[in-house]
């Protein structure tokens, strides 16, 4: 991962920072930094946002194509994640380099979708067994600047908020051979509930205290650290830890509290803020890329 | 401005892909009036007139521009056509969903936008800042359509008010669509029906006629009665397709049998079949080469195709009842294996209909503006059109358009288009002939001529380049009196080592035509030269076809040679192909030829030269019929023209003289060295022609026909069908011979260009060559161009160009040559045949013998060899009492009365021209022996006999 190189000086700088609750860039521990988030940037998409976290800036795109359910699952469609780390983000992810890191924030981001509760599969069903919505979740880092997995959840639930499926429709004769037809009206489509879709907190273990968004620098004094993915009603999905050092059964506990309640004001501020943006409407002047 | 338009699109594969496509708006496009100042050159020229005041509309009597909708450019394209209607607006929404629903529509509006003299404008609306619209929420395709119109016409009544106060400058929205015209008028916008406003054009009446009529609800009401079943949906059919239980195909009605119809099923492997359907309701208004979808029917109903003649002569609707009747008459008991696979049809996959040529067949009720038309072609049914000129349509030959039709209608609709000219007329009948086969016969245009070489013409050193002089040799061409399209020549020497050199010259088109320019597009589009009776249709412009390319005496012309050295039993010893510059030292006509060899006195080059040609051609010939190659027959006649009018005067079956085969034999030669060289070299795109060996089911008839004379006709291979056509000789009756190869020309299949990269069998059956193409035509026929460019290629004389190379693209050209080439054939018969009624109009009643040649259920088709004229006699007419008929199928033959008719059997008719309906004017045969009772009339014997009068003989021996 992409990493800062500090001296011991700095690092008992920060260290004993958090000890007192006051971070380099001033937050508290329990404070996220400003984060920007923009639906509706990339106009080929189903669905896309884009999330800026300090230095960190993630962008997802959400695709709708046809597939077949699997088998196991008939009645219900299903997700693919990508993740592309951009070697615009940092040199390390050049040729292959990103590979390791993409495959293991994939593998995080299936884990904690991996449940009934976090995004309505059926509805994305098409006709059992035969066809349903396959919705593919591209996630580009475009610049790491700490704390990738928070930046990329809220990133990923902002572009599954943004997402349109068009409505189908199956027609069936009297032999039960069948046919889509897709309605013709661009403005009829499904929208999925995003209202269960968690994000990750990441909890930091700095000293004896933990940090939520940690910076790079923060990141290299930390030896473990735990994601937690929290829906907005603060229900933990899922839990992973990550990092060399070993975090005793109270700490867990504690930093467990603490996502939870994180968890909720920044699903709270993050569903206010796309509902606002919504309300503009289609001819909202857009940021992009520019801005 | 940067818009982006977003869309939805299914794909082939079932997927749904979402396309974003960029979309810049801008603020200089102009409006196209030419007094507008605030859009003064924005557009090129002024392309609407600044005064719009020759129509006068009683509607609307200021000065006025039109802009029709979608649907009214895609039914009344032919109003819209009219010199009449003049400054129109064409937006370009409408112009795309044009695009999109009609590529001939789109082609015909862009040829009226690109006529100066119509005043049309096509206005780019959707790139225009002010009429842009996006599609909004609750909206489909259409309605943002409708709407897109609807701005833009309204901002430009807007637009043209600030344009002067005086000159009230306003545009009218034509549509046909009701919502959309009370939206238009809601919104303050001129609107009218495309009918409203037609026929308020006082000054041009017989616009109206042209409306197409597509008030498909008030027809309903008049006669409730639903006579078809519905169609299904296209989508439904496509499901059907899919899943097996319906069966795609191109419908083909029988030219004999307005009830019965053919549904050739489309399918690449060799499940290819064809699907009877028999009665109207099961033909449910599918038109002859409409793309339909039938269900086949249960076994139990399947039915044997009728050999019953019949025409459909009904005059008004209330026939139903009676097509009823006539569809069980063609329901009689046939034996289990002659049961066909039956279908109805169950919808219409797309529609192929074109405007149809034909004749008005006026209503009996007087007043009445509703007439039926009959097309020329007997495979459309009659076409019923609304006009108030009938009077003067009646006897003429005029075009018609088929615009629906309607469940409850037992004929489909359509309007009236153009009128071509008085039936009977030369010039009109031409025409209408030349329409009917789809043959192109515009004059060629200046883009096409502008690729013409300069006049006056020399060979330069350039054209030296890779050419050999061959000017020294003595090359004469031999062809038919009169041709002024010479395309080959031919030379024959001595060498020293005394074996023979043959050189088969050829005119060097394609020096001429370089690929890819309009003319080469022209003439790759009309395929091959069409001739009728008097007139040809080139190719290619006259300059080439009857000067520059024609290898005419003592002028050098540039050739393409192929040159064999033989020795004195016609073995080839070595072939050569060069480019070259020839000096033809004489163009003789076959006679001329023939007779320079046949009179011992002559000995000069040329003579010695033509007999060298025609003793190798003889040992050419017999080693090719060794091979198993057919001499097949057909009735070919020639007719003798009047100098001054035109008029036939004489016919006369074409005489085979030995140097006819002479020419013949050695243009095979080159055609089939050639096709050897360029497959060798171009394994995989060599245009060759082949000719498929027949299905044994197509013989069915010769052999059927040969046993009841006693003779035996082998078909297994052509060389025994070869042998056996020879030993079919009966002492008594020479002519069979004759009549047996003209039976087996007709169980033929046809010859076709192929692509040698398409396809693996390239056997020519008819000339038993395992490969052939075509060489020696170039001016007349397109396949030979390109032969000419491969072969040019192979030899390094040319260069190549890249859709040479394509065999996907070579093969779309030969698909496009095989259809021109089986139309001209058909334009040529129609021609003679015309031209056989006019001969017959002048010599009144003849008597003529006949012999049989099919014999169908109620009729004997007869061929009268002298004018091989072909004929068909019915025994069965209107107002008469009918006589005992018994079809036997398995001899076949035909009892009458008492009287039997077997194939070949010799008769005598009673030749007349049937003027009594003006719609087909057609030659009638009656029967005058043997003499049956009640059938036929007695023989009268009119002064005018053939061999008659000297005069015509005297034109025969000139």
């Amino acid at each position: 991962m992409a990493s800062v190189a500090l001296s011991e000086a700095e690092k008992v700088y920060i260290v004993h920072g958090v000890q007192e609750d006051l971070r380099v860039d001033g937050r508290g521990c329990e404070d996220y930094r400003c984060v920007e988030v923009e639906t509706d940037v990339v106009s080929n998409t189903s669905g896309s946002a884009r999330v800026k976290l300090g230095h960190t800036d993630i962008l997802v795109g959400v695709k709708a194509e046809m597939g077949t359910p699997k088998l196991e699952r008939p009645n219900e469609g299903y997700l693919e994640f990508f993740v592309d780390c951009s070697a615009n983000a940092t040199p390390e992810f050049e040729g292959r380099g990103g590979d390791d890191l993409g495959t293991e924030i994939a593998n995080t981001l299936y884990r904690i979708f991996n449940n009934k509760s976090s995004v309505d599969l059926s509805s994305l069903c098409i006709s059992p067994r035969e066809h349903c919505w396959v919705l593919y979740v591209d996630v580009l880092l475009l610049e790491c600047g700490g704390n990738l997995f928070d930046a990329i959840s809220i990133a990923v639930k902002a572009a599954l908020f943004n997402t349109r499926i068009p409505k189908v429709r199956v027609l069936e004769d009297e032999e039960g051979a069948k046919d889509i037809e897709l309605s013709d009206d661009p403005y009829d489509c499904i929208r999925l509930s995003v209202e269960n879709v968690p994000c990750i907190v990441t909890l930091c273990k700095i000293g004896c205290r933990h940090v939520v968004d940690a910076t790079l620098q923060e990141e290299a004094c930390s030896l473990a650290s735990l994601l937690v993915s929290v829906t907005s009603k603060g229900v933990v999905t899922c839990m992973r830890k990550v990092g060399k050092g070993s975090l005793d059964p109270e700490s867990i506990f504690e930093m467990m509290e603490s996502s939870k309640r994180v968890g909720k004001v920044l699903h709270m501020s993050l569903q206010s803020i796309l509902h606002k943006e919504e309300s503009l409407g289609p001819k909202r002047p857009k940021v992009g890329f520019l801005g | 401005m940067l818009k982006s338009k977003t869309f939805l699109k299914k794909t082939r594969a079932g997927g749904v892909v979402k396309i974003v496509r960029e979309h810049y708006l801008r603020d200089d496009i102009g409006c196209g009036a030419p007094a507008c100042a605030a859009c003064d050159g924005a557009h090129a020229g002024p392309a609407l007139e600044t005064q719009p005041r020759d129509q006068a509309s009683s509607l609307c009597p200021w000065p006025h521009y039109l802009l029709p909708d979608t649907n009214v450019l895609l039914h009344q394209i032919d109003v819209l056509e009219d010199p009449a209607i003049r400054n129109v607006i064409v937006l370009q929404t409408v112009l795309q969903e044009v695009r999109n629903r009609s590529a001939p529509i789109y082609k015909r509006i862009r040829d009226v936008t690109n006529n100066q003299e119509k005043h049309f404008y096509t206005f780019t609306n959707e790139h225009h800042k002010e009429t842009y619209i996006e599609q909004e929420q609750g909206e489909n395709a259409n309605d943002r359509n409708d709407r897109a119109i609807r701005v833009a016409a309204k901002w430009y009544n807007e637009h043209l008010k600030k344009l002067s106060a005086e000159n009230q400058l306003q545009v009218i929205l034509i549509t046909n669509d009701k919502k959309n015209k009370e939206k238009a008028v809601e919104e303050g916008i001129p609107a009218f029906t495309c009918e409203e406003y037609v026929k308020s054009l006082t000054a041009n009446p017989e616009l109206v006629d042209r409306l197409a009529c597509l008030s498909e609800e008030s027809n309903e009401i008049e006669s409730g009665k639903i006579i078809f079943s519905e169609h299904l949906p296209l989508s439904k059919l496509q499901q059907g397709i899919k899943s097996g239980s319906y069966l795609q195909g191109t419908f083909r009605a029988s030219r004999e049998n307005y009830l019965e119809a053919t549904v050739w099923i489309h399918g690449d492997k060799e499940d290819e079949k064809e699907i009877l359907l028999q009665g109207l309701k099961h033909l449910n208004r599918a038109i002859h080469e409409d793309i339909v979808a039938v269900e086949l029917l249960p076994k139990s109903q399947w039915v044997a195709p009728s050999s019953v003649v019949l025409h459909d002569e009904g005059q008004n609707e209330d026939d139903v009842e009676r097509d009823e009747e006539r569809e069980l008459m063609l329901k009689t008991a046939v034996s289990e294996k002659m049961l066909r696979p039956t279908g109805r049809v169950v919808g219409i996959i797309k529609r192929n209909w074109r405007p149809y040529c034909g004749m008005l067949s006026k209503s009996g009720i007087k007043e009445s503006r509703r007439h039926l038309f009959t097309p020329a072609d007997k495979r459309i049914p009659r076409i019923r059109i609304e006009t108030r000129q009938a009077s003067t349509l009646e006897g003429r030959r005029i075009i018609v358009a088929i615009d629906g039709w309607p469940r409850s209608s037992r004929y489909p609709n359509g309007h009236f288009v153009k009128n071509l000219g008085d039936v009977g007329e030369k010039e009109t009948e031409t025409e209408v002939l030349l329409l009917e086969h789809d043959v192109p016969h515009q004059p060629f245009s200046q883009a096409v001529l502008s690729f013409l070489p300069k006049m006056p013409w020399s060979i330069t050193e350039n054209d030296m380049k890779n050419r050999e002089d061959l000017r020294h040799l003595c090359v004469c061409s031999v062809d038919p009196p009169g041709c002024t399209d010479i395309d080959d020549a031919l030379h024959c020497r001595e060498l020293s080592n005394g074996n023979l050199e043959v050189g088969v010259h050829i005119a060097d088109v394609s020096h001429f035509i370089r690929p890819g320019n309009a003319l080469d597009q022209e003439s790759a589009r009309r395929g091959t030269t069409v001739y009728l009776c008097e007139k040809r249709i080139d190719m290619v412009p006259e300059l080439l076809s009857s000067n520059l390319c024609s290898l005419r005496s003592n002028v050098d012309r540039l050739a393409f040679s192929c040159i064999w050295e033989m020795n004195h039993n016609a073995e080839i010893l070595k072939t050569r192909f060069t480019k070259s510059v020839i000096n033809s030292k004489a163009s003789l006509t076959y006679a001329e030829a023939q007779m320079r060899i046949d009179s011992a006195a002559m000995k000069d080059d040329i003579t010695t030269s033509l007999r060298g040609l025609n003793k190798l051609a003889k040992i050419l010939k017999k080693g090719r019929i060794e091979k198993g190659a057919l001499t097949l027959s057909s009735p070919e006649v020639r007719f003798h023209m009047d100098s001054e009018t035109h008029d036939p005067i004489d016919l006369q079956t074409k005489e085979l003289r030995e140097t006819n085969s002479m020419v013949e034999e050695f243009m095979l030669l080159a055609n089939i060295s050639v096709a050897k060289k360029i497959h060798e070299e171009f394994s995989e795109h060599a245009l060759l022609r082949k000719h498929p060996a027949p299905p044994p089911s197509n013989y069915e008839i010769l052999v059927k026909a040969a046993k009841s004379k006693n003779l035996e006709i082998k078909t297994d291979t052509a060389k025994s069908l070869a042998d056996s056509l020879d030993r079919a000789e009966c002492p008594d009756f020479p002519y069979l011979n004759t009549l047996l190869r003209i039976l087996a020309t007709r169980c033929m299949m046809q010859a076709v260009y192929f692509c040698s990269g398409m396809d693996n069998d390239f056997h020519h059956y008819g000339l038993a060559s395992p490969i052939y193409t075509h060489f020696t035509s170039p001016i007349r026929r397109y396949a030979d161009i390109i032969v000419h460019r491969l072969l040019a290629v192979a030899i390094g004389a040319d260069s190549t160009y890249p859709e040479l190379t394509d065999k996907h693209k070579l093969s779309d050209i030969c698909k496009n040559l095989n259809f021109r080439h089986k139309m001209a054939q058909y334009a040529q018969r129609a021609s003679v045949a015309f031209h056989t009624q006019l001969f017959f109009k002048s010599k009144g009643i003849v008597s003529e013998e006949a012999y049989i040649l099919f014999v169908r259920k109620n009729a004997i088709v007869v061929l009268i060899p002298k004018y091989g004229l072909e004929g068909t006699v019915f025994f069965e007419e209107k107002d008469k009492p009918k006589p005992q008929l018994t079809y036997d199928d398995e001899i076949p033959s035909l009892r009458i009365e008492g009287t039997v008719f077997h194939v070949f059997d010799k008769v005598k008719v009673k030749i007349t021209l049937d003027s009594s309906n003006l719609q087909h004017q057609k030659i009638r045969m009656a029967l005058v022996e043997p003499q049956i009772p009640g059938i036929n009339t007695p023989p009268e014997v009119s002064g005018m006999d053939l061999n008659g009068p000297g005069v015509k003989k005297r034109k025969l021996d000139k």
